[in-house]
């Protein structure tokens, strides 16, 4: 799958193409407006990744540029500028979603997956590993082909961490999922032990591997060998 | 009070107080000069008299009853001088009191002292008096009012180009950067003072301007390093072979970065807050925005086992700006959450009196976070910091 990641930032874009290429995301790096522009107009992409302040550009209008191409690429702005404003600027233009600067790479990860899922018509609305099938539609979770009863934030965190399965997930990164993106809410991490762990008993309970895995304190790890 | 009220003002008191001093003195003034024509004219006809008197034989004075009949009064001492006086004789025929001016002098004739009056009737003179006097006050009254009159409408006019200032002033918002237009004027005061206001403006729209980039530079340019930061720390958690030392190390720098990463876009919101980004208002149900946020954070609670009860006496509602206000109870609420013990329970109160106070309730203990409206709407309404703490 080919994502297209515009970002004039050398580093930042260099962090997205290796953290999704582990994902088997194939990235292509646009620096400026012109390249992106032509990039965009020349291939098809399963997702591009729009930095709208570029130096010579602004990126909304490669936006826009594409919409009025009817191109069905899904599209997620990245911006610094975290204002309501643009968010609805973007989205009426036909975004797809919408993530400010700074991220979390797992959650650009989440986010382009989500993307990519949504824009699979028809298609498969599950993510399986082995005996563990989520079923996104229903935010339903099986486990060799019965349900376990998880919460919503159960869900929204197994989901995560299989999203980015086989990369450490910081606790940060969860917390600040978990919480909707809502930041400076927690003063210790106690909430997310206590949802790893009634998710690994439910898991496990059902019959399931135990997949999750704690990282030197670091983060979690859905840990699963293909 | 008003400028145009206040110079008026002295000018009135200025004119009371010279009505009130220049009638009696003017009344007086006429009256001086008038007694003195009539003196005068007195003086006159005895002179006259006396000179026929004395053309009369001196047998005559001897005749007690010709001198009654002459209206000459036998005297002790010969009189020198001459003696004015102001009498009032009751007039049968008008059936009023008229006032006289009397000239009392004396003589010898044949060889025996006199004494003799010569009155004036003086109805004539005080009326005259009377009659300017009241036709000054008149003329004073009008002159004060015409001149206060003119003074107010040229006032009035003169103002203008001021007031139409202060209401350009008023309507001007240094948001919707543009500047107003300030009336034209020939008046080199109001003139200046235009020209001064525009400068200002200018500079204020500038500074502004300046100040609205540099916000949104600052998060570009903070935003940016710190992805880049957050990005290689999550990249380097994916390394292998790591430690248990190293993966310390990389924990202890994925919440530096974290930490920075929230202080600066509190940073962000207090610098647009500061800078007045947020100036639209609306009327915006302080219930619902608390039941908004008590559902977003309900999970939150639910993992303290807090329960959540609602006392709502009326219902409260305030003009701010919406995502400020959803910042601030927020803030509340997850202030609340966090420093209620686990199993406590969170009151929200709204009271009569219009304040909006969260309460937490320990099993015996009663603390009290009070989150006061009043305070809350002039912190949201001057768009100051947002209750962090």
């Amino acid at each position: 799958m080919k994502i297209l990641i515009i970002e004039d930032e050398k580093e930042l874009g260099r962090n997205m193409s290796e953290y999704l290429a582990a994902e088997n995301f194939t990235c292509e790096i646009a620096p400026d407006f012109a390249t992106a522009l032509a990039k965009s107009d020349a291939f098809d992409y399963d997702c591009v990744l729009l930095d709208i302040s570029l130096p010579d550009g602004n990126g909304l209008n490669i936006l826009k540029e594409m919409k009025a191409n009817n191109r069905s690429d899904g599209i997620i702005i990245i911006s610094a500028r975290n204002s309501i404003d643009d968010r609805i600027t973007g989205l009426n233009l036909g975004a797809d979603d919408y993530l400010p600067k700074p991220f979390h790479l797992s959650e650009l990860g989440a986010r382009v997956a989500a993307i990519i899922r949504r824009r699979r018509f028809g298609g498969n609305k599950t993510i399986s590993v082995n005996e563990l099938e989520i079923n996104t539609e229903a935010k339903t979770v099986l486990v060799n082909n019965a349900f376990v009863d998880i919460t919503r934030k159960e869900y929204d965190l197994l989901l995560y961490l299989l999203i980015n399965k086989n990369r450490v997930i910081s606790k940060n990164a969860i917390a600040e999922h978990l919480s909707g993106g809502e930041e400076g809410l927690f003063d210790n991490f106690d909430f997310i032990y206590t949802h790893i762990k009634n998710l690994k008993r439910k898991l496990t309970g059902a019959g399931c591997e135990d997949y999750i895995r704690s990282v030197y304190g670091m983060g979690y790890k859905f840990d699963v060998k293909s | 009070m008003k400028l145009l009220n206040r110079s008026i003002q002295s000018y009135i008191i200025y004119s009371v107080i010279i009505i009130l001093v220049a009638v009696p003195v003017f009344y007086f003034v006429i009256q001086a000069i008038v007694h003195e024509e009539i003196d005068e004219g007195l003086v006159a006809q005895k002179e006259e008299l006396l000179q026929r008197l004395q053309k009369l034989p001196d047998s005559m004075f001897r005749n007690e009853s010709m001198v009654q009949a002459l209206g000459l009064t036998p005297a002790a001492q010969p009189a020198e001088k001459n003696r004015f006086l102001n009498t009032t004789t009751f007039d049968n025929i008008s059936g009023e009191h008229i006032p006289y001016r009397v000239i009392e002098f004396g003589m010898v004739l044949g060889g025996k002292p006199f004494s003799y009056q010569l009155k004036r009737s003086m109805v004539d003179n005080e009326d005259l008096i009377q009659s300017i006097v009241a036709v000054m006050v008149v003329l004073m009254i009008l002159m004060v009012a015409g001149f206060l009159i003119i003074n107010r409408v040229i006032s009035r006019k003169i103002w203008k180009p001021f007031y139409s200032t202060v209401h350009t002033l008023n309507e001007y918002d240094l948001e919707k950067n543009e500047t107003p237009f300030l009336e034209k004027t020939n008046i080199a005061e109001f003139s200046n003072l235009n020209k001064t206001i525009s400068a200002l403006i200018k500079r204020n729209n500038a500074v502004f301007q300046s100040q609205k980039e540099f916000t949104e530079n600052a998060a570009h340019e903070m935003q940016t390093p710190l992805a880049i930061l957050q990005g290689k720390i999550e990249l380097l958690m994916q390394t292998e072979p790591l430690n248990t030392d190293q993966a310390r190390l990389i924990s202890d720098l994925a919440n530096a970065s974290q930490r920075m990463n929230r202080l600066n876009s509190s940073l962000l919101l207090l610098t647009k807050i500061e800078n007045n980004q947020f100036i639209e208002r609306e009327n915006i149900s302080v219930d619902e925005t608390v039941d908004k946020m008590i559902t977003q954070y309900a999970w939150m609670a639910e993992q303290k086992n807090l329960l959540f009860e609602k006392h709502a006496l009326q219902k409260l509602s305030i003009d701010a700006n919406r995502p400020l206000l959803e910042i601030l109870i927020s803030n509340l609420i997850t202030n609340a959450i966090r420093h209620t013990p686990d199993s406590g329970t969170l009151v929200t109160e709204a009271t009569a009196s219009g304040e909006l106070i969260i309460k937490i309730q320990r099993s015996m203990v009663r603390s009290i976070i009070p989150g006061y409206l009043n305070v809350l709407k002039k912190k949201v309404q001057t768009a100051a910091v947002p209750v962090l703490g």
